[in-house]
């Protein structure tokens, strides 16, 4: 067999020992997904949130009713939920990107959430209500107006968890109405790690919002959110370079929960 | 007559600002203008105008006219009095107690000041409210920038009077919005839970008529407010 014979016949046999060699690892990474899906998903919810939106322009006001769904994690068995405040509230995020383009202030946008609703995977319907928010961090914490008839599954935010650069990590969410808000997943790969001023995951793509994230021990690694610098602390309009999906580790999310719990704790 | 107001209801509760870091000390843009003024032409960042006292800021040894350019060598991108709150938004980003660095530009010279970032105060927005509905008005308590603002110590009690009605009670009686009662039928007021109950005490034992005792722009002033006849 001369040497080109044998290279003709160690194609196949590279790209199929590549392909056999690559299937079991990523067999292995679905089975393990799976198991973390399988253990979480009842904590992943669906929120319905009513809105009353205002849009300002050039001087004149116009007012709509809009309704939209977003994921949240139950993160206390009382039904404490975290959720993306973006997702929640698009209006106060697109206000901020209207603001930037709008150098004379003549685009506003505001909205006001009029209705919230938790919509377990059972299709229980609990009405809620808004405790705190976080701008800067793009959370909300979200819990019911009465208190659940038994605990709720929840995430236990007393995890450690540090992924590496490039490794992957797993997004859960819940698909909409269309959907029929089943429990989705994503795997995605951590583009960047930002340390200052606080500790971000970057992704090198996300869609699951709101939804918890994991790293591939199973692992409760953050949330999902969009990390976007405020108007205020950007000189130069234009936001294309000031958002970010990012997942905030679980630490600074059991951080805030505490300042969440006080205030439900005071509200009752 | 009946009035019925339709759609949602607009003034729903859109829920609490979370807590964050801040630098206790007032600030004011270094404009362009100023920069130039200055001898710092080309300079940007943010003026201490004032350190609060007993901060960490003042622990940490920042001094009135110190001018921050860059927190942990980041600069500060503020030329225009609209940019104020770029520091304080960069500042917010960082968890309480993290320690930072700011450069500071102080007697032509530059120095680095670290500190840790402490919890900002309660904003008045979330103080404890009381709605008195007899007079037509309500409290809240006092917050650490009215105590700033009005140069009132620690030790200073009392609640501040908001949402006065007019045309109401409280407003015929002379009271205004701002006005800090510190006393009510010779009861001395230390908070909302307190004004709410000497309101009650007072009012069951006095007539419509009830003596407040109020601090304005400086100035103590004792007004008479009568209820309405029919309280409740």
């Amino acid at each position: 067999m001369s040497i080109r014979n044998v290279s003709i016949f160690m194609v196949p046999v590279c790209f199929f020992s590549i392909l056999f060699a690559a299937l079991p690892v990523q067999s292995d990474d679905a089975a393990l997904c799976r198991e973390t899906i399988a253990k979480n998903q009842s904590a992943v919810v669906t929120l319905e949130v009513v809105a009353v939106n205002r849009v300002s322009m050039f001087g004149e006001e116009r007012k709509s009713e809009s309704k939209s769904e977003a994921a949240g994690m139950i993160i206390d068995p009382s039904g404490l939920i975290v959720s993306s405040l973006a997702m929640i509230n698009p209006s106060e995020f697109f206000s901020e990107i209207f603001s930037s383009i709008s150098a004379e202030g003549d685009i506003k946008q505001s909205g006001e959430i009029t209705g919230l609703k938790i919509l377990l995977p059972g299709g229980q319907e609990i009405p809620a209500r808004v405790v705190l928010r976080d701008k800067d961090l793009d959370l909300v914490f979200i819990n019911p107006l009465k208190k659940p008839d038994k605990p709720l599954p929840f995430m236990d935010l007393n995890q450690v968890s540090t992924p590496a650069l490039l490794d992957q990590v797993l997004l859960l969410g819940r698909l909409g109405v269309v959907g029929n808000r089943t429990i989705c997943a994503d795997l995605c790969r951590v583009r960047a790690i930002i340390e200052k001023p606080r500790t971000f995951f970057v992704l090198n793509d996300a869609n699951n919002y709101g939804g918890p994230a994991f790293t591939m021990d199973g692992k409760l690694l953050g949330i999902t959110t969009i990390r976007k610098l405020p108007r205020e602390a950007v000189s130069s309009s234009g936001m294309g370079n000031n958002i970010l999906p990012v997942v905030l580790p679980v630490a600074d999310v059991a951080e805030v929960a505490k300042e969440a719990l006080a205030a439900v704790k005071k509200k009752r | 007559m009946t009035v019925l107001k339709i759609g949602p209801d607009d003034s729903r509760d859109q829920g609490l600002e979370v807590v964050k870091a801040w630098i206790p000390a007032g600030i004011q843009v270094l404009t362009a203008d100023m920069a130039f003024a200055l001898g710092l032409e080309g300079k940007r960042g943010a003026r201490i105008v004032q350190v609060y006292s007993g901060s960490s800021a003042e622990k940490a040894g920042l001094r009135v006219g110190d001018i921050v350019v860059a927190l942990d060598g980041q600069p500060i991108e503020a030329t225009r009095q609209e940019d104020l709150e770029v520091l304080p938004t960069m500042v917010r980003q960082y968890r309480i107690g993290s320690a930072v660095e700011l450069t500071v530009l102080r007697n032509a010279g530059e120095i680095k000041i670290q500190m840790k970032l402490p919890a900002a105060p309660k904003p008045a927005r979330e103080m404890d409210r009381y709605r008195c509905e007899n007079y037509d008005f309500s409290v809240r308590d006092i917050a650490f920038m009215d105590r700033i603002k009005e140069g009132w110590s620690e030790k200073q009690t009392g609640v501040i009077a908001e949402a006065v009605d007019d045309g109401g009670w409280a407003s015929l009686g002379g009271l205004s919005s701002g006005d800090l009662i510190y006393a009510v039928g010779g009861y001395v007021i230390n908070d909302v839970a307190g004004f709410e109950r000497i309101m009650q005490q007072v009012m069951a034992e006095s007539s419509r008529t009830i003596i407040v005792q109020v601090e304005r722009k400086r100035q103590n002033i004792y007004l008479e407010l009568q209820a309405a006849k029919n309280r409740k």
